[in-house]
């Protein structure tokens, strides 16, 4: 059984923001959303500075807490270990927001946003990515299981210029991301939530 | 390290999805509950109306409201593994019981002597699911420390109660009701009062000592941002001013100063829960 996952190389990553910018690009979020972002994170005092370029976006979890919460069922795991939301089943109630200890959510408002997109009036590649997303309900990275189902990779792993950013089978053992796993240090965010991230670091 | 926003930086930041509405809603659902669980023990009828009032009109509308796509809020009741689920049920049936008794106790259908007391338990239980529930929705997920602790529906349940018991012993009084065990009520109040000041010492004193995100919320709530309407609403107008009213009320019973008790115990009441939820603190994704 395929389980997708994605490792990133920390010493690799130099926070140059292309994952971000490509994420934005394949699902055309609107204003505010980011399935995907680096975070910084500087640490030392001067002249011993070491600054960390940190790739967030939805883990994936084994044990996905989003989908334990959601009281509709609109959260649901593939197969493959891809956690989706159905958006036709989520009603609002933000419980799969509050409860991803990775923030990794975003809530799309009933606001002006899906109407006047980034400059006032949409453009025409706007009003076409828009038809993807509906108020007043939740959504998040999908690991691009767009592309993944056609033997593609991510949009945000292909993009990255340094190759931080590895996508695979972390049920198989030959595969690109087991083998970095079984040679390199790694960890996974926050492994005391109980959650068994898809997404590892490597340090 | 101080409190995010959206900044591309690693660090805390703060609960900002459930807010003012899942307060209303927690503390409205939380009363009514409580109000109808202590009128239930006094044979308080007017009570059981009031309270199945409060649960299915107001929480039930500032859940209604709070939700982005309301018109689906059936859909809620499919997944029983999550406590959102759980709740809608207690409700539901909570409901239907209690409505069920409160017409029969009201007169308006008869049911025989077995059954109405069978749906009083069942009732009076389903109340106190109520209660508990919201707290459970809170702790269940370890995303926010602060929540994270079975304290949180031990909270849940001792604050309903007290609220329960101000409202019917406000109500009692008001409404001219000749409430057998006023006298009782009266020293529940105060028990209560006292319990859940140790309660919310015991919270604090735990989660200051469990995570470093839980301490930060704690500071939140005692030192920093929400110290004042903490300190000062929660425990010295929602507890300590109270129980000095109530004591008060206890050697001289005067009506202003059972309305200064109801309204200085809600206070806290609604405080403590809008606070908890505006102090809960994610945890830095990364701590290496």
């Amino acid at each position: 059984m395929v389980r997708y996952g994605m490792v990133i190389d920390l010493k690799r990553c130099i926070g140059c923001q292309s994952c971000t910018i490509a994420c934005k690009e394949e699902h055309g979020t609107p204003k505010g959303i980011l399935y995907t972002k680096t975070l910084m994170k500087e640490e030392g005092k001067f002249p011993n500075i070491r600054r960390l370029f940190v790739p967030v976006l939805c883990n994936h979890c084994e044990e996905p807490l989003c989908k334990k919460v959601c009281p509709t069922g609109a959260t649901e795991q593939r197969g493959d270990g891809i956690v989706t939301i159905d958006d036709n089943k989520c009603v609002g109630c933000r419980a799969c927001y509050v409860g991803c200890p990775y923030k990794s959510r975003y809530y799309l408002p009933k606001d002006e946003r899906l109407k006047k997109g980034y400059f006032g009036v949409l453009t025409p590649f706007e009003e076409i990515k828009y038809r993807d997303f509906k108020e007043g309900t939740v959504v998040k990275c999908t690991f691009c299981y767009h592309r993944v189902d056609q033997g593609l990779n991510p949009a945000c792993v292909d993009i990255c210029p340094t190759d931080a950013r590895k996508f695979g089978d972390l049920e198989d053992p030959s595969s690109e991301i087991s083998v970095l796993l079984s040679e390199r240090e790694h960890i996974q965010l926050l492994p005391e939530a109980g959650t068994k991230p898809s997404v590892y670091y490597l340090l | 390290m101080h409190i995010l926003g959206e900044e591309f930086v690693v660090g805390y930041r703060q609960q900002t999805e459930w807010m003012w509405l899942i307060a209303t809603a927690f503390f409205l659902g939380e009363i009514g509950a409580g109000v109808f669980f202590i009128s239930y023990l006094f044979g308080f009828i007017q009570g059981l109306v009031v309270s199945l009032f409060i649960v299915l009109i107001g929480k039930t509308t500032a859940h209604l409201l709070y939700l982005g796509r309301p018109e689906r809020f059936w859909r809620m009741f499919t997944n029983f593994q999550s406590w959102i689920t759980r709740g809608l049920y207690a409700i539901v049936l909570f409901a239907i019981l209690g409505g069920t008794y409160t017409l029969d106790v009201l007169g308006y259908i008869t049911l025989s002597e077995g059954v109405l007391y069978a749906i009083g338990i069942l009732a009076a239980i389903l109340s106190f699911v109520v209660m508990i529930y919201d707290g459970f929705v809170m702790s269940y997920s370890p995303s926010i420390p602060l929540w994270n602790t079975t304290l949180l529906p031990v909270l849940c349940v001792t604050y309903s109660l007290l609220g329960g018991a101000t409202l019917t012993l406000f109500m009692a009084n008001q409404m001219g009701s000749s409430l057998s065990g006023m006298i009782l009520l009266e020293r529940i109040e105060i028990s209560l009062l006292i319990l859940n000041l140790i309660i919310i010492c015991a919270y604090a004193l735990t989660m200051k000592y469990s995570t470093m995100t839980a301490r930060k919320s704690i500071d939140f709530l005692v030192k920093e941002r929400y110290s004042i309407p903490f300190l000062g609403g929660v425990v010295v107008v929602g507890l300590i001013i109270t129980m000095i009213l109530a004591i008060y009320y206890t050697t001289t019973p005067l009506y202003l100063i059972l309305v200064a008790l109801a309204i200085t115990e809600l206070i806290g009441d609604y405080l403590i829960r809008i606070l908890l939820l505006k102090s809960g603190i994610y945890a830095p994704v990364l701590s290496i």
